[in-house]
């Protein structure tokens, strides 16, 4: 539940599915919570210029949380189902693709459709992307709340040179509905979120590769702001900023090291920020605002880093090798992580490992 | 309202002016010159390893989801 629901509505660069299939296991943990994620994905071209996508995946989530009408930490697991199709068309230079996914858990039902055009210009060196997306979530241990989200996004990526490449986005999300977590709560009682959320995200990345180096750096902006849907005592007003940086190094032919970093600072919800007792005086924290609490510190102040170390293997050597040889056409991927955070949930460790396979 | 609507004009006019200027000028990376964008490091699109990522940073532990070209779902996730 504490866990997003994504819509896996398409990424920029994929023009067109290729025959693959990826397997993908990841392990989170932290002082209070452990994910373990087994992912599964397969994309395939089809004729006429029809591909399709699938994934699936089950998450184990291992948390304390403090239960429906009992006032202590319970040490609790529950798992939450995903599963999604896409289907997809290349019309020319035009790509056109559908996308539905349905995630359940006992306590959260997400249900979600999407349509993604990209359209590949200057003689395929760059894409358009478009997308839009609705889902209708239904949440609370009896499941009677409810949220909207409708999305937008536009992206436009192109390669620059022989070696440098970038992309710029804007995304654009609109939420309506139970915001809170459920089981959120603080001193005056359980949380009371506001019902709209506007969301604004501008990316930019750029990717560059030094072949007498054999190296590759990609560096990555985000930029985040949030604020209500009507324009007086916006209770939201959450900005955020994000940069990430990945070197990658053909350490072999087939032996791939990546080394990345991200950081991530962002401010308080203003509503967060009112609901500490010794700012009601703030000329800030009006009236309206006042009437909304939470104790979730995700809507407050933060920071986090993360670092990261990630190896790929392209299995080629398998090649001779009797049975494995079956798995030489693919790579292997294996990745560790520590996640610093200022809040109480301190660190974590991220580990992540995978194999896919083209055919 | 102006200020959502801003950003998005922007990149509209950027891809508009890109588009109109292709229309005219030779691409900027011929065929035969495209093997080191098809490198793993000129590439980002993340995939599954994204789709986490934001599982983790957008919707858990962080309060500002988003970026990853997707939407996520509500309540504490956000």
């Amino acid at each position: 539940m504490r866990w997003a629901l994504l819509l896996p509505v398409l990424v920029a660069t994929a023009a067109r599915a290729e025959d693959r299939a990826t397997v993908r296991g990841a392990y989170y943990r932290e002082a209070s919570t452990k994910v373990v994620q087994p992912m599964v994905e397969v994309s395939k071209d089809l004729p006429l210029g029809f591909d399709v996508y699938a994934h699936g995946l089950v998450d184990a989530i291992t948390s304390p949380s403090i239960l429906t009408g009992v006032m202590g930490d319970n040490i609790f697991t529950e798992h939450r189902k995903e599963a999604g199709l896409a289907v997809g068309k290349l019309i020319n230079l035009t790509h056109v693709s559908l996308s539905y996914r349905q995630s359940r858990e006992p306590d959260y039902v997400s249900h979600s459709v999407g349509v993604q055009v990209q359209q590949s210009v200057w003689e395929n060196t760059g894409a358009v992307s478009m997308a839009l997306a609705y889902s209708r979530d239904t949440i609370g241990p009896f499941l009677d709340k409810r949220l909207e989200v409708g999305f937008a996004g536009l992206s436009y990526e192109q390669a620059v040179s022989p070696v440098l490449r970038g992309l710029v986005g804007y995304e654009l999300a609109y939420l309506n509905g139970f915001l809170c977590n459920p089981y959120d709560a603080d001193a005056r009682g359980r949380a009371v979120c506001p019902k709209q959320r506007v969301r604004h995200v501008g990316v930019l990345k750029l990717a560059r590769y030094f072949p007498r180096a054999a190296t590759g750096l990609q560096l990555h902006y985000r930029l985040y702001y949030d604020q209500w849907w009507e324009p007086k005592a916006d209770p939201w007003g959450l900005s955020a900023h994000t940069v990430e940086g990945r070197l990658y190094f053909d350490v072999t032919p087939y032996l791939e090291v990546r080394l990345g970093y991200r950081f991530h600072t962002q401010g308080w919800a203003l509503f967060r920020f009112c609901g500490d007792p010794s700012r009601v005086m703030d000329p800030d924290c009006l009236p309206e605002i006042l009437t909304y609490h939470t104790g979730d510190e995700k809507f407050g102040s933060l920071r986090t880093h993360l670092t990261e170390l990630k190896l790929t293997w392209e299995a080629r050597a398998l090649a001779g090798v009797p049975v494995l040889a079956w798995f030489a056409p693919g790579a292997f991927e294996l990745s560790y992580g520590q996640y610093f955070q200022t809040t109480h949930y301190r660190n974590a460790h991220l580990l992540q490992t995978g194999y896919s396979l083209p055919f | 309202m102006s200020s959502r609507v801003l950003p998005a004009l922007l990149l509209l006019g950027l891809v508009g002016l890109q588009a109109g200027g292709c229309a005219r000028l030779p691409p900027p990376v011929k065929p035969w010159q495209r093997g080191y964008l098809a490198k793993r490091a000129m590439m980002f699109d993340d995939g599954l390893e994204g789709r986490f990522r934001q599982h983790l940073f957008g919707g858990a532990r962080e309060g500002a989801d988003g970026g990853y070209f997707k939407v996520g779902g509500g309540c504490g996730c956000n």
